[in-house]
């Protein structure tokens, strides 16, 4: 009977002993469980604070890639004026150079970059490149430099202050100052004023049509003033006043062809303005040049040389999580509407 | 005439009980812990979709940015490692035309959909990808994702 006993309990402590073992089991599942899915939630923390590597290489590229493309067209064009096979051969080779140094820069940070030359497109630079005034090369002070052309970069006039017309004085206002006339082939016209108010340059703009005048930009440093059209600044601070190829209704389209005039270079027989000034755009010089300019191969100004107006390269980049290929036309100083 | 005997009797009440008790609360145990368990697997599986829609979303305006960068001719592909499952769920990720264009990112078990709004100019091309390594794609005809 003792025996009986001892065994039955045994028995009921065995079973007990089954049921705390289950339940531990259950107990430790729902932990186990509880904390992979609080670990899930850490790890989704984790996913969106990663940053995007790709992000950066890919801008850094191609920025690169656009400003040391411009940066040779610039010398290759300062190198040799009015020869764009010269010109050419010298950015191909430079193209060469650069996805050469590309390259290597490229294999120290494991990725592979490449950029090739595909063409290149003829242009004009108009330039005056010492100190004179605004007329054309026979003396009129209201003329045409380019008509209706698709595309045009670096317009830079660089203005003596002291030549520009005081409009504080009783002898003269606005109307006398130099203008340069901007229009397109949808009727946007517009025209900037640069004039001075005693030591301080002035730049404002003007809708035709509608009337309607821009702020005043102003500049006091140095002696010269620098008008830069196409990039919108005045002295290199941004200038509202400038900025009429931003795409905002009203303003110039360059797809529509655009107009570039001079008007009030001379009132009453006086120069308004003198200084400085250089103007690329995409038509060859045997459109441009006419009786407006020096005649070719003279060291007179204004002069229409034949000059590159943009490069097309291609441009291939690799790393880890990017693939990127594409045409890049490099036109530096060309507005971005 | 003695007091009957009831010692076996308080035994088995006794073991009874506790075998009751133990089972109540091993049961309320488990009914509580696991809507605990499915309630914080829906909550992270949401959470996850979120990071993980921003990211693809992220990857989607990188290609667009390169895209309005070139000058034609342009081809694009943005890798991104991605979870398989989420929180032990498997997924999809799929990218609907429309202003603005959409990430729907859809899990079935638990039954989860999150939608991330996606500010692109480039167009967008209707497609699907699963969770894993997503790449994001343009070949000229508009941006897209596939399995990477």
């Amino acid at each position: 009977m003792a025996a009986l006993n001892r065994s039955g309990a045994t028995g009921r402590g065995r079973r007990r002993g089954q049921l705390l073992l289950v339940g531990a089991v259950v107990l430790a599942s729902f932990l186990v469980s509880l904390t992979l899915v609080l670990n899930a939630g850490v790890y989704a923390q984790n996913l969106s604070t990663r940053a995007g590597e790709s992000v950066v290489d890919g801008a850094t590229v191609t920025g690169g890639t656009e400003a040391a493309v411009g940066g040779l067209l610039e010398v290759a064009i300062d190198a040799a004026p009015d020869a764009t096979a010269t010109q050419t051969d010298t950015v191909v080779a430079g193209v060469a150079a650069l996805g050469a140094q590309f390259g290597r820069n490229a294999a120290q940070e494991r990725s592979y970059t490449n950029i090739t030359y595909l063409g290149a497109t003829e242009g004009t630079r108009l330039v005056q490149p010492a100190e004179r005034n605004f007329t054309n090369a026979t003396g009129t002070g209201d003329w045409g430099l380019v008509s209706g052309v698709t595309g045009l970069r670096q317009f830079r006039l660089n203005v003596t202050r002291a030549t520009l017309v005081d409009v504080s004085t009783a002898a003269n206002g606005t109307g006398d100052a130099f203008r340069v006339r901007l229009s397109d082939g949808e009727g946007h016209r517009w025209l900037v004023y640069v004039y001075r108010v005693g030591g301080e340059t002035r730049v404002h703009a003007t809708d035709v049509d509608s009337g309607a005048t821009s702020v005043v930009c102003r500049d006091t440093t140095g002696s010269h003033s620098v008008v830069d059209v196409t990039a919108g600044t005045l002295d290199g601070e941004r200038c509202p006043a400038l900025e009429l190829f931003d795409r905002r209704p009203g303003r110039l389209e360059t797809n529509a062809g655009v107009t570039v005039e001079y008007v009030g270079a001379v009132v009453g027989g006086a120069p308004t303005v003198a200084g400085s000034y250089e103007l690329t755009v995409d038509v060859e010089e045997s459109v441009v040049d006419d009786g407006d300019f020096a005649a070719d191969g003279s060291a007179a100004a204004p002069r229409a040389e034949a000059a590159l107006y943009a490069v097309d390269v291609r441009l291939a980049h690799e790393t880890r999580s990017l693939e990127y290929a594409t045409r890049l036309r490099v036109a530096p100083g060309e507005p971005d509407g | 005439m003695g007091e009957p005997d009831r010692r076996g009797l308080s035994s088995v009440v006794g073991y009874a009980l506790t075998l009751g008790i133990v089972t109540l609360l091993v049961t309320g145990l488990l009914w509580t812990g696991g809507g605990l368990v499915d309630g914080q697997r829906t909550e992270t599986v949401r959470g996850e979709f979120e990071a993980i829609g921003q990211l693809l979303a992220t990857d989607l305006a990188t290609a667009d940015r390169l895209v309005r960068a070139g000058d034609g001719e342009t081809v694009v592909t943005v890798r991104r490692s991605l979870p398989v499952e989420v929180a032990g769920a498997s997924y999809t990720v799929e990218l609907v035309v429309g202003t603005p264009a959409r990430l729907v990112l859809t899990a079935t078990d638990p039954e989860v959909t999150v939608v991330v709004h996606v500010r692109v100019a480039t167009n967008v091309v209707s497609s699907t990808a699963s969770g894993g390594p997503v790449a994001v794609v343009y070949t000229g005809t508009g941006l897209k994702v596939r399995d990477g």
